[in-house]
């Protein structure tokens, strides 16, 4: 137990936020330098 | 339980739906102010609105009641749900409403129409067959929940609860359109997600603590912090995990969140609210299944896990915040009953009556038509939800697949495949709807309780690939597709 949970608890919970959030971000991050390469 | 101040802080709440309502009303003069309100949202309101949408009573009672029952086996479900929305925002979004844009579509049908040229209308008439007829389920699963939550909060009967839900709802919709509907959803997704993060850090600290409640968790049955739960590593305990993943795939492709899209002022707003999106999704079910987990430890008894979101509420706080807990449910609900009473009105008028056998109607007409089919659509989901009271989460859940089966694949497929044929769309729409159906009604209990969207959508990705590849595209709609993807960013390619 880590803190009240499990590890297998734990490496999910971070799985099932993070790795959405991850990838919106990562689209977020190459779309603004998409923007700013194509310039004004 | 009932009191002044709980009843007081619904009035208000409800006054200021019925005012989103009159705002609302300047914009529904055409079928494009009514449907889509004018295509001029920004970012914060489709992000919350999609969302909102997308989770409705499911959310406050249905997943906080799988925190209860389940405990971490419900984790799969915030997995499934915060990758769908993620996905849906950083691909979806933008070739979608780039598409629309061109075609100047206001529905769904409107675009797989003009899509895949078709000149016959029969997207236009399957969509209208697949969404009425879910639509009815799906809001007469929300009604339900309406009624448990006023009889659960105020003791109205259920009923009364029934009426007064969708009296409201049917009100600013019918009177103030999408604009209603959306900038509504926004108050009602900003109102749930306070409402969700808060609800774990009221509760865990009333079970003792963080450590305690856990520790109570694991006393009460070890299987609550595992993350295959009951099942262990088993057939039926992937089934179930992957079932409560599946949820999520919805996000992709149903219309009713595909409709903000199209309602964006613009590209700019679709990339921001893609943020926005994600960390709603993610307060909302978080709160939900650590709320719930810890009304396990609270109540141990519930008869119906569904109803410890309203114990929660009724037993821990002030009279003014379980008037706001009872708010946010309503909100829940009617978020998402606004969006499919306006996607039903859509596919009759827009779809069917304008496209198909009134091209020459005037605009004025017809969205007066839009509205009174708003109010027959909701008649209709009362008549089901008084004549039969049924779990929300299982009503909820089917025809959230039965509409996500029919539209996802083939709004993927269209907009990623170049290959994508006009036949192979046409089969994975009727073949995703009916393969749910079919599953639902008669295969799902023989087989591990496999949740009717993955064979659903097994059925939709493989009708329409294997008939594509027996067809030949449009080589108009190849290079259209080429040219959006230079367009609107780089896409995965065929």
């Amino acid at each position: 137990m880590i803190i009240g949970l499990p590890l297998d608890a734990w490496v999910l919970l971070i799985l099932a936020v993070g790795l959405g959030l991850t990838l919106e971000v990562t689209a977020y991050l190459r779309a603004r330098r998409r923007e700013r390469d194509r310039g004004p | 339980m009932s009191s002044a101040t709980v009843v007081g802080v619904l009035v208000g709440y409800l006054l200021i739906l019925l005012a989103i309502g009159l705002w609302g009303s300047r914009e529904t003069g055409d079928l494009k102010g009514y449907y889509v309100a004018g295509k001029r949202l920004p970012a914060w309101v489709i992000a919350f609105s999609s969302n909102a949408t997308g989770e409705s009573a499911w959310l406050l009672l249905g997943l906080t009641g799988m925190g209860y029952a389940i405990g971490v086996h419900a984790f799969w479900v915030i997995l499934g749900e915060v990758l769908g929305v993620a996905s849906a925002w950083a691909f979806v979004a933008r070739p979608f409403k780039e598409y629309t844009d061109r075609y100047d579509a206001i529905t769904v049908p409107d675009y797989l129409t003009e899509r895949f040229r078709d000149t016959r209308h029969v997207f236009r008439v399957l969509s209208a067959v697949i969404i009425l007829s879910m639509v009815m389920a799906y809001t007469a699963a929300q009604l339900t929940a309406s009624g448990k939550a006023f009889d659960s909060f105020l003791g109205t009967g259920y009923t009364a609860g029934v009426w007064i839900g969708l009296g409201i709802v049917l009100f600013y919709t019918t009177v103030g359109g999408f604009k209603a509907v959306a900038y509504s959803d926004f108050l009602q997704g900003a109102l749930m997600l306070g409402c969700l993060v808060a609800l774990p850090f009221i509760a865990i600290p009333a079970a003792g603590g963080w450590t305690a409640t856990m520790e109570a968790l694991d006393q009460i049955d070890p299987a609550l912090l595992r993350p295959m739960g009951s099942f262990g590593l088993s057939v039926a305990g992937v089934a179930s995990a992957f079932g409560f993943v599946a949820i999520g795939f919805a996000f992709l492709g149903s219309p009713q969140l595909l409709t903000r899209f199209m309602a964006a002022r613009d590209q700019k707003e679709i990339l921001e609210g893609g943020l926005w999106a994600v960390i709603c999704v993610i307060g909302f079910d978080v709160g939900a299944v650590f709320g719930g987990m810890a009304g396990r430890v609270l109540f141990p008894g519930l008869a119906d896990p569904e109803t410890v979101f309203p114990q929660i509420g009724g037993t821990l706080l002030p009279a003014f915040f379980t008037g706001i807990f009872l708010v946010v449910v309503l909100a829940a609900i009617m978020s998402t009953v606004d969006s499919l009473l306006i996607l039903a009105s859509s596919v009759v008028v827009r779809d069917v009556v304008q496209k198909v056998f009134r091209p020459d109607a005037l605009e004025r007409s017809l969205s007066l038509l839009g509205k009174s089919v708003t109010v027959v659509i909701g008649g209709a989901g009362l008549i089901l939800a008084l004549t039969e009271v049924r779990m929300v989460f299982y009503f909820v859940l089917f025809a959230w697949s039965g509409i996500a089966s029919a539209f996802t694949p083939v709004v993927l497929c269209s907009l990623f495949w170049k290959r994508t044929t006009r036949a192979g769309a046409i089969a994975g729409m009727a073949g995703g709807f009916v393969a749910t159906v079919v599953w639902a009604l008669f295969l799902k209990e023989r087989y591990w309780d496999l949740y009717e969207m993955i064979p659903g959508f097994a059925a939709g990705f493989a009708l329409t690939i294997g008939v594509s590849f027996l067809t030949s595209p449009d080589p108009e709609s190849v290079a259209e597709l080429e040219e959006v993807r230079r367009v609107a960013g780089r896409i995965v390619s065929s």
